[in-house]
């Protein structure tokens, strides 16, 4: 498959003390790296999911890739075309082509919009006459399966499933070829939940979209995408097929992550927690393993020698000294 | 059923109503919950269903719109419908306590931890030194570190799930007979989730509080309680233990929601089920049963009239005619 969006080691960073202040305090390197090193890649009509709690870099990562922060080295390449140094202006046409959903349905349209003038929107930034803007909404509107009696409303007037349908809209407006979803269902009842996830599925499968899916929520990704990145603190620590990973994780934070999940099933009730304790600042990151602090299966060498993430098996990437199932028999034994 | 005696609290064929411009607001129709002494009851609805109207009914929250034109809130056998506001105020933060869905918010930002949590020991005549020792001891209790330290801190300090444990240490602390908890982890990430709902049961036998746990998610109402009550539309469609509810749902609104789960999926791809529709106005209700009009199972009976709770046994009753015919 051809790829369409490429990511090689992009590193974004922010500052957390200015020169001065930093200079005065003696802090060398007044920065946090959000985002470290990450590489990926996506084809067309293929859906990547980026996993991680909060604070892991995902929503940072997918602000880069469409100019919102800047990445301060390594590339990203979206048809063969550099987009970090980009200036703004140039940033400006990529988002035509990479566009982005926003998490928090209700409060990432504008309240003092209308439906109509929120989809239009796209079309007067990009300066794009058109003829005829009601006939747009309409395509658009009926797309997403919103009734154009919606029109006239503003986003207080609609319900979290139809200001996402909105939201949907308007990534869709400009004809991209990605779309950069951010917790696409976050806050939704589960059956609109549903309805969204199958929206989306259905919006890939007649245009041919690919999407980057941000989320924490497991399910949601293990419906939607192909692949899936694991990111924990602003790396990735596993990286490999959907299917694949549900089943057979092979780093201990995946595990985790997949044992947090509650199964609707009273029967199947968890007795113990498999991740304890909270992802670490980034200010202060643990040395060698930067998972070892929560990590059920660390042994010495973790806590000194930082793993390399690599290739376990074809098509898996981990960091992780002992990936299973070495690491279920290192502590069985 | 039980002993009037072993329920905590007792609703019996409540009706809420908001008055509004457009009309009458019929938000809560004929619900009936218990909550027994020592049980943990979940309630489950997607927005609009009046879970949020049950628990400020209960508390005596309601709107200054509000009415409530039927049915009795009995707590430890007391009428809180007739309550004054002296009684109201014991009612509210010493008897039933509550955890709410936002820790940002839930905080107050510009005052510090050991300060918000020892106020809410005013009724209690000790010295403050022994207040801010019980308060330390509630923060080590909900699994704070350096918690002596951390009265001191101020809730930006804390991250979102610390936030939370400390909004159940508040809420712990005047030991209440009922903990109302409503969506309490919505905000947090699944291993944050995981690690509150396992303090909540940790804490639940520690305390020997009943606790009223509200969730959409049903994954968590499946791992924390032990009875549950199904509301749609403002009823309660629903209830029973939460064994009969997961593996024998009778209510085919209770079924389609469990049904279209997406942690149900396990494979990429298929079409998710969904249920067909939308919540009815509650302005102009429809006639028949609230749920007909997205049945796929309705018949000529369901648009006609409007069903009764029927029993399938002793503690698990659905308000649906293919029960009664069952």
């Amino acid at each position: 498959m051809p790829e369409l969006l490429t990511a090689n080691n992009v590193r974004v960073r922010f500052r957390t003390e200015g020169a001065v202040e930093a200079k005065f305090k003696g802090i060398a390197d007044p920065f946090i790296d959000a985002v470290m090193e990450v590489s990926f890649s996506l084809a067309k009509g293929e859906t990547l999911g980026l996993v991680g709690e909060s604070g892991s870099g995902k929503t940072t990562l997918g602000r880069a890739i469409i100019g919102l922060v800047e990445a301060q080295s390594g590339s990203i390449r979206f048809e063969g075309k550099e987009l970090i140094g980009l200036p703004a202006k140039a940033y400006k046409a990529v988002r035509r082509e990479v566009a982005m959903m926003f998490q928090d349905p209700v409060a990432s349209l504008s309240p003092r919009k209308t439906v109509r003038n929120l989809i239009i929107e796209p079309f007067k930034i990009h300066a794009i006459a058109n003829r005829d803007h009601d006939q747009e909404v309409e395509r658009l509107l009926e797309m997403v399966g919103l009734s154009n009696a919606y029109k006239g409303a503003y986003p207080h007037q609609l319900s979290g499933g139809q200001a996402r349908r909105v939201g949907i809209a308007r990534a869709l407006a400009l004809r991209p070829k990605v779309i950069i979803a951010d917790e696409p269902t976050a806050g939704l009842d589960v059956s609109v939940q549903g309805e969204v996830l199958n929206l989306l599925k259905r919006l890939q499968a007649e245009q041919g979209l690919s999407y980057l899916v941000i989320t924490h929520n497991l399910p949601v990704v293990r419906h939607l995408s192909d692949r899936l990145a694991i990111m924990y603190l602003g790396r990735f620590v596993e990286m490999g097929n959907t299917a694949a990973i549900f089943q057979r994780p092979a780093h201990p934070y995946t595990l985790g992550l997949l044992a947090a999940v509650p199964e609707p099933d009273p029967d199947k009730r968890r007795d113990k927690l498999e991740l304890q304790g909270e992802i670490p600042s980034l200010r202060n990151r643990p040395t060698g393993c930067e998972f070892h602090t929560r990590c059920p299966f660390a042994q010495d060498k973790c806590l000194h020698e930082a793993p390399v993430y690599k290739e376990v098996e074809p098509g898996r990437f981990a960091s992780c000294h002992f990936p299973f199932p070495d690491a279920q028999t290192a502590v069985i034994s | 059923m039980a002993d009037a005696t072993d329920n905590l609290l007792e609703v019996r064929d409540l009706a809420v109503e908001f008055r509004t411009a457009r009309g009458t607001v019929r938000a809560l129709r004929h619900v009936d919950l218990t909550v027994p002494k020592n049980k943990v009851v979940g309630i489950v609805g997607e927005s609009g269903c009046g879970k949020s109207t049950l628990i400020n009914t209960l508390l005596r929250l309601l709107a200054p719109n509000a009415a409530v034109p039927n049915g009795t809130v009995h707590f430890q056998g007391r009428d809180v419908l007739a309550m004054n506001e002296t009684e109201l105020n014991q009612l509210r933060g010493q008897l039933v306590s509550m955890v709410f869905q936002d820790p940002m918010t839930a905080l107050n930002p510009v005052i510090k931890i050991g300060k918000q949590m020892t106020d809410i020991l005013y009724r209690d005549r000790q010295s403050l030194s022994a207040k801010r020792d019980r308060a330390s001891e509630m923060l080590r209790l909900v699994g704070i570190p350096d918690a002596t330290d951390r009265l001191n801190n101020y809730p930006h300090e804390f991250s979102g799930g610390m936030r939370q444990r400390i909004c159940i240490a508040m809420a712990l602390m005047m030991n209440p007979a009922l903990l109302i908890a409503d969506e309490p982890t919505t905000a947090l990430d699944v291993t944050l989730e995981a690690q509150v709902i396992h303090l909540i049961r940790e804490l639940r036998s520690s305390f020997q509080c009943s606790i009223l746990f509200v969730s959409h998610n049903l994954g968590l109402i499946a791992e924390l309680c032990d009875e549950v009550v199904v509301m749609y539309a403002g009823e309660v469609v629903e209830q029973g233990n939460v064994r009969d509810l997961f593996h024998n749902a009778q209510h085919p609104y209770t079924k389609m929601l469990l049904e279209c789960d997406p942690s149900r999926i396990t494979e990429v791809g298929p079409e998710l089920p969904t249920i067909p529709g939308t919540v009815p106005d509650l302005i102009e209700l429809p006639s028949g049963c609230i749920f007909s009009p997205r049945c796929p199972k309705s018949f000529e009976e369901c648009q006609r009239k409007s069903p009764d709770t029927y029993a399938i046994h002793e503690q698990h009753s659905a308000r649906c005619f293919l029960t009664r015919d069952a």
